[in-house]
């Protein structure tokens, strides 16, 4: 006997239909998969057949073929359990009478037949092209983003064979009680202090600028880094749907039932390997940090600590908002457009440009800054040198400006580059410059000194234009004033750290 | 005062040739070099230690199986050429070229080689030295002094280390001064490797300096030897910066030994890196009070310095609501901020103002006031 199930399995982000076919057939009692599936597909031959018998079905003493149609996509993962298990029980004549066309099946499943969670399920019931689709409790929120497909959650092989007989009603999706991502509650307004860094990190959130942050442990950089999400603008429907699609695939926990709206913040550490911070990895191909940080923060604290080949891969990403990962099987494209937000101490000590003084050779400097390359430094706009706050702001510290100001001049501020046509004033090409990013007299002079005086590059020129586009957005002025381009040279040019030769490292 | 040193007898290009040769033996200290040529004619001397036969150091004992085996290894008149070729200029105790203020020291180099264009003879020379650890505060006075008295004509002679001698050199290049530079290595060993454009400006601009041939490497025992030339080529030594047991101390006892005078420049009690300056001054050093001061007691002109002047006297011009709040140590720029009650832009402003004429320098997340 024949039968044939639908399911679907992952991509990249994007799930893939797959046609289960099972024939059972005379021969010597055999059970294979083929197919191009991976390891863990493969494994699902052990899993399915304990799982029909723990369920009290009934395993077929037959030679078992499975092919997983079409051939030519490779399958990962647990996901097409289930849909395996239920063409078994359809060939084998157990599920006569069911109308498998109307049905898809997205689970893995345990060896006591009960249905479990895979990674990517949101991605696979989008692909399953059927009105409705079997997955498992704990997917089933996952699932209910999908209008007009009908989410089936049935606990177990058993009950949910009990379901298609018409035995018993499909149970109710169940409750979910608890929002996965806890919205932390961190405000501006619990930063005193650090006026210029603040404002870094407000244009940071309207221009889509990335930002570095240097300064001595202690001087609030992670603080302030987590606070960068709060101020950037919901996502939008296409980047939240990527941006959840990714975070499923991971196996992340996602908001019930709609969209992730809120940017996310990942902040990797810095041992984390390869795999997990760009993509990859052994089998399975899984987004890294910097796709689960799509659409939000990328936090690097200790940035010198990272490895040079992870800081490398940044520069791609960076360029393009997305990152390729390549296989044996071929590449898979992953996005990733996310605000970088890194962070370091500026020497060994970490007093280096603070009142305190530093304990550091020459020497250990120089190293310490050599850590960082040129390349990733330059797609860094802004660059702000933070000290530890000191007793004056114990005294009179007033509460900082809270998120909800500074959100709402960064919406606004997003709102007139959106004007322009361009998603943000990051991205500005060259060639708009004159058009967009016109100076005023004084604004144009100050450049011109900046440069002179060799604070600046030329292409450090380019980017602090834009950072004063940004400024003016915010500020809400047309032409970029002499104020907003004074602050953009400030946050751009590098503080001169060390200059025993008087050059200044831009 | 030294019965050992005599004219170097060199003749020919083959004499000239072993004394090369000879300088590049390992572990020899200027003395024993004057010893090995006490012994007579340079080309027996070298041949001496090519068979082991040297009476100094017979090949039978360590020094002299080193030097053999390194000598073996050495053609004298390829060698010869190998530094000509690079354009390196040789200067010998007794040649016309030699300079006049090490003909009399009492431990003078026996030869000298040179990279650049500069004399080695100026009319005024005043060594600019100092810790490689320094701070801000040490950076600014070896910058402004180096500046103003290479502007009044003085070459600045330093030992082109990270710190105080880098800047110095730096900043008297920068004015277009003249600036000696007395390495430990070979004129052609970059050490420390980040001061490699400050090497090239040196070798161009001014002169760079070693008693020891192409591709020797700055080791530690050729540091005193470095360190009395610097104070041999001096008429002055400014110590700006030096812990008490710095190796610029012993470029001080190098100077006091040659009559050089010897100035410090006093720094905070706080602060390490000041501690032997400061202890100098308690042992009665003269003191470097500013810039004029030593121009004046070196007896050096002012008078081509006008454009430096003119330069400052813009800057002291500048009229800045910012300015008088800027300390000549570092300041926080957040507090700045806070004690002005500005925006960060209107800040910007002002700050980017007196960091273009040069008033101010940021550090970091500081700044301070240059002048
Ligand atoms: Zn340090």
């Amino acid at each position: 006997m024949l039968s044939s199930v639908v399911s679907a399995t992952v991509r990249g982000i994007d799930g893939q239909q797959v046609v289960v076919e099972v024939h059972v057939g005379n021969g010597l009692p055999a059970f294979n998969v083929v197919g191009l599936p991976d390891a863990s597909c493969r494994e699902a031959r052990d899993r399915v057949r304990a799982a029909v018998l723990s369920s009290g079905l009934t395993w077929p003493s037959a030679r078992i073929t499975v092919n997983l149609a079409p051939s030519g996509v490779p399958k990962q993962g647990s996901g097409l359990d289930l849909a395996i298990a239920v063409g078994v029980l359809a060939a084998n004549r157990q599920l006569d009478g069911v109308d498998l066309d109307q049905l898809g099946f997205v689970a893995e499943l345990g060896l006591d037949g009960s249905l479990r969670n895979v990674p990517g399920t949101l991605s696979c019931v989008a692909a399953v092209a059927a009105p409705q689709v079997v997955v498992a409790p704990a997917s089933a929120h996952e699932a209910a983003f999908h209008e007009g497909i009908t989410v089936r959650a049935p606990a177990t092989l058993g009950e949910l064979v009990h379901c298609l007989l018409g035995q018993c009603p499909w149970p109710e999706p169940p409750e979910v009680d608890t929002v996965p991502v806890p919205a932390k509650s961190c405000d501006l307004a619990d930063v005193s202090g650090h006026l210029f860094a603040r404002t870094a990190l407000e244009i940071a959130a309207a221009g889509g600028h990335n930002l570095l942050l240097i300064g001595p442990p202690g001087a609030g950089k992670s603080m302030l880094a987590r606070r960068l999400p709060g101020l950037m603008p919901d996502l939008s429907d296409e980047v939240a749907l990527q941006t959840t699609r990714v975070h499923s695939v991971a196996g992340l926990p996602i908001p019930p039932a709609e969209l992730m709206r809120t940017p996310p913040y990942r902040a990797p550490h810095h041992s984390a390997s390869m795999a997990a911070l760009i993509g990859g990895g052994s089998g399975r191909v899984r987004p890294g940090e910097i796709s689960c940080a799509h659409g939000g923060v990328l936090f690097l604290d200790e940035l010198g600590e990272f490895s040079p080949s992870a800081l490398d891969a940044l520069r791609q990403p960076l360029e393009d908002g997305q990152i390729r990962v390549s296989r044996a099987r071929g590449t898979v494209v992953f996005p990733a457009d996310f605000n970088l937000v890194a962070a370091m101490n500026p020497c060994p000590c970490g007093f280096l440009g603070s009142v305190e003084p530093c304990r550091c050779t020459d020497a250990a400097r120089h190293r310490y800054m050599r850590r960082l390359s040129g390349p990733l430094l330059d797609r860094i706009d802004l660059r702000v040198h933070m000290s530890r706050p000191d007793v004056h702001h114990l005294l009179d510290a007033p509460r900082g400006e809270p998120t909800a100001a500074v959100r709402a001049r960064v919406l606004s501020a997003r709102d007139r580059a959106a004007e322009r046509g361009f998603v943000s004033n990051s991205q500005l090409p060259t060639e708009v410059l004159d058009e967009f990013a016109s100076l005023s007299g004084e604004a144009e002079q100050l450049l011109r000194d900046a440069l002179r005086s060799n604070r600046l590059s030329a292409r450090g020129m380019v980017r602090t234009r834009l950072v004063a586009r940004t400024i003016a957005d915010l500020n809400g002025t047309t032409a970029i004033e002499a104020s907003a381009m004074a602050l953009a040279i400030q946050l751009r040019s590098t503080p001169v750290l060390f200059d025993s030769m008087g050059a200044n490292h831009e | 005062m030294n019965e050992l040193v005599c004219p170097v007898p060199i003749e020919c290009d083959v004499s000239l040739a072993s004394v090369v040769a000879l300088s590049g033996l390992p572990n020899l200290t200027p003395r024993r070099f004057w010893q090995l040529l006490g012994l007579g004619d340079p080309i027996a001397a070298w041949n001496a230690i090519v068979s082991g036969t040297s009476p100094l150091a017979p090949g039978i004992t360590d020094t002299g199986t080193r030097w053999q085996r390194w000598a073996q290894g050495i053609d004298p008149s390829s060698m010869l050429e190998s530094q000509r070729h690079a354009g390196v200029t040789i200067h010998w105790h007794g040649s016309p070229s030699y300079p006049t203020r090490l003909i009399d020291d009492p431990e003078p180099p026996v030869l000298l080689y040179c990279l650049g264009t500069a004399t080695l003879d100026p009319s005024r020379s005043v060594a600019i030295v100092g810790t490689r650890r320094c701070t801000a505060y040490g950076r600014n006075v070896a910058r402004e002094l180096a500046a103003a008295l290479g502007s009044a004509g003085a070459t600045i002679v330093s030992g082109l280390a990270h710190g105080i001698d880098a800047t110095a050199h730096a900043a008297v290049l920068a004015v277009g001064g003249s600036a000696t530079a007395v390495v430990a290595g070979g004129v052609d060993i970059v050490y420390p490797r980040s001061n490699r454009a400050l090497y090239e400006s040196v070798s161009r601009s001014g002169a760079l300096v070693s008693e020891w041939p192409l591709r020797a490497r700055a080791l530690p025992w050729r540091f005193p030897a470095r360190n009395r030339t610097i104070a041999g080529l001096s008429d002055a030594v400014v110590v700006v910066e030096s812990a008490e047991r710095g190796g610029s101390m012993y470029t001080v006892d190098e100077a006091a030994n040659r009559n050089r005078r010897v100035f410090a420049v006093p720094g905070p009690i706080t602060s390490t890196a000041s501690s032997g300056t400061n202890r100098l001054i308690a042992d009665g050093a003269e003191v470097a009070l500013c810039a004029d001061d030593l121009i004046e007691t070196l007896g050096l002109k002012r008078s081509n310095r006008s454009s430096e002047v003119k330069g400052k006297s813009a800057a002291q011009a500048v009229d800045s609501w910012l300015l008088t709040e800027v300390d000549f140590t570092p300041t926080s720029i957040d507090l700045l901020v806070a004690q002005t009650g500005r925006s960060v832009g209107e800040f910007s402003i002002e700050l980017e103002r007196l960091l273009s004429v040069g008033a101010i320098r940021r550090i970091g997340a500081t700044v301070e006031r240059v002048r």
